[in-house]
């Protein structure tokens, strides 16, 4: 990529936001839309939000960035992004000034944020339990094992069962 | 007296949470029950177990029943869906609570993974204690108890030995808790027979890759039949072929057949978790290999152990 070219990708990224949450160093590019499914971001999200995907990163090469308006830390489930976009960096926003900072981690184990693909899972029933996880590996892509049926699958492979 | 309450859990849920020191106690308490079964006779007086099973079962319901009544107990519950609440709907989680309520421990039998698990943690709130009977095609961890006790009853130990499962070893409950209980211990060299479909789940694979057990596949008994300390046979069955023909066409491939058995060490075990369908023809029963109705005897005595260290009081004279 030539300096022009890179300039005017630079030029490309949004403003500040005033309010909310900026994500960012989202690696390998293209995750940034499975944090939005995991941040329950939809059409009928009322706030804007600015999503970058495949920005130039001089340490990562290619990355994706978030802007969320008016979200804060409590609406956020970090452990739940943790099995998504583990090493990206949140910064949250007030009065345009960042207030604080925080790397997300991958959580050892996770319960009630997604459900068991096991098919014969007892948590797959109308039952009193909430499906809970033992995460495999540190690094994406995460794999999880439920602490029911002893289950193996891949996260990312299995988004649509996030709650 | 010997200490009976060293089990680091309360429940017996699967034999992946079960320590090397946890089944040994058992073992080593079920070998003093065999021994002097009279002296254990009032150990769970007064007390009562509830049975619930989901699923229909003959055998392992039994050797609890019998075990708890030779420990002086008594039993009561319920046997498959048909005529009780579970068919209009009733979850696990009530079914259970209202079993705590009643009873001082449960045995639970269920067609999902898992469920064992839920019944203990459920249970643990009313300090009553859930042991398997089976969970779906995860565990059947009292069968495995059963059946290393059998084997160590004969060779005095559980290293060193050449095991041949045989059948399937995909959904069957059993080899996946026996396999788990042989890992705990030393070397053992594990020969996996079976239909390529009926092979042994990836996860389970997985769980045995850094143990001390090594796999060895085939797909013909004729390939070990000399060397095996253990022969281990389970029943195919029929709908776990994904076509009736197949399953036509393969099962004679996993029979015993007397002729091939000649070729086998004359000490060493023919087992099976029973009931068996034509898998082991009566034939073999004559064999003086054969020890799957001592096997099955001896789930008395497991069981019994296990109910006295969950149920019953510290120490026994
Ligand atoms: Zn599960």
């Amino acid at each position: 990529m030539n300096k022009k070219e890179e300039k005017t990708e630079k030029e490309l990224i949004v403003a500040k936001i005033d309010n909310g949450i900026v994500i960012d160093h989202i690696t390998p590019p293209g995750r940034a839309f499975y944090a939005l499914k995991a941040l329950n971001i939809d059409e009928n999200f009322p706030h804007s939000v600015f999503v970058a995907i495949n920005l130039p990163s001089r340490k990562f090469g290619r990355k994706d960035l978030l802007k969320i308006r008016n979200m804060k830390r409590e609406d956020l489930n970090i452990e739940k992004l943790g099995l998504l976009i583990s090493g990206s960096n949140i910064a949250y926003i007030k009065d345009y000034m960042i207030i604080e900072k925080e790397k997300i981690k991958t959580p050892k184990r996770i319960s009630g944020v997604i459900k068991c693909p096991g098919l014969n899972c007892i948590t797959s029933r109308h039952e009193d339990v909430d499906p809970e996880f033992i995460v495999l590996n540190e690094h994406q892509p995460i794999s999880l094992r439920c602490v029911y049926c002893d289950a193996i699958f891949n996260v990312h492979e299995h988004i649509s069962l996030m709650l | 007296m010997v200490d009976n309450q060293v089990l680091s859990t309360s429940h017996l849920v699967a034999i992946r949470y079960l320590s090397e020191h946890d089944i040994l106690r058992i073992l080593d308490y079920a070998t003093l029950i065999k021994q002097h079964p009279s002296n254990f006779h009032d150990r769970l007086k007064g007390k009562i177990l509830a049975l619930a099973f989901w699923e229909p079962s003959t055998r392992t319901r039994l050797s609890f029943e019998i075990a708890m009544l030779r420990l002086g107990g008594s039993v009561t519950g319920f046997s498959s869906s048909v005529g009780t609440s579970l068919e209009k709907g009733e979850s696990l989680s009530d079914t259970i609570t209202m079993l705590a309520n009643y009873a001082d421990g449960i045995v639970i039998r269920h067609p999902l993974r898992g469920s064992a698990k839920l019944a203990a943690e459920i249970a643990q709130k009313f300090g009553v204690p859930v042991i398997s009977g089976g969970s779906g095609s995860q565990e059947h961890p009292t069968q495995a108890l059963l059946d290393i006790f059998t084997i160590r009853e004969f060779f005095g130990r559980l290293t060193g030995l050449n095991i041949a499962l045989m059948g399937d070893l995909r959904y069957s409950r059993t080899i996946s808790s026996l396999l788990l209980a042989l890992s705990k211990f030393g070397r053992n060299t594990i020969n996996l027979i079976s239909h390529p479909s009926l092979r042994l789940q990836e996860e389970l694979r997985l769980d045995l890759q850094e143990t001390n057990l090594e796999l060895i596949e085939t797909e013909d008994l004729s390939d070990v039949i000399s060397e095996f300390d253990v022969l281990y046979v389970t029943r195919l069955q029929k709908e776990r072929f994904p076509d009736p023909m197949l399953y036509q066409k393969v099962k004679g491939s996993f029979q015993l057949h007397p002729s091939l058995l000649k070729s086998a060490k004359d000490r060493s075990l023919i087992l099976h978790p029973l009931p068996r369908v034509d898998e082991i023809p009566y034939e073999i029963d004559r064999f003086p290999q054969a020890k799957y109705f001592i096997q099955a005897k001896n789930g008395v005595y497991i069981r019994m152990a296990i109910l006295d260290h969950l149920l019953g009081d510290e120490s026994v004279e």
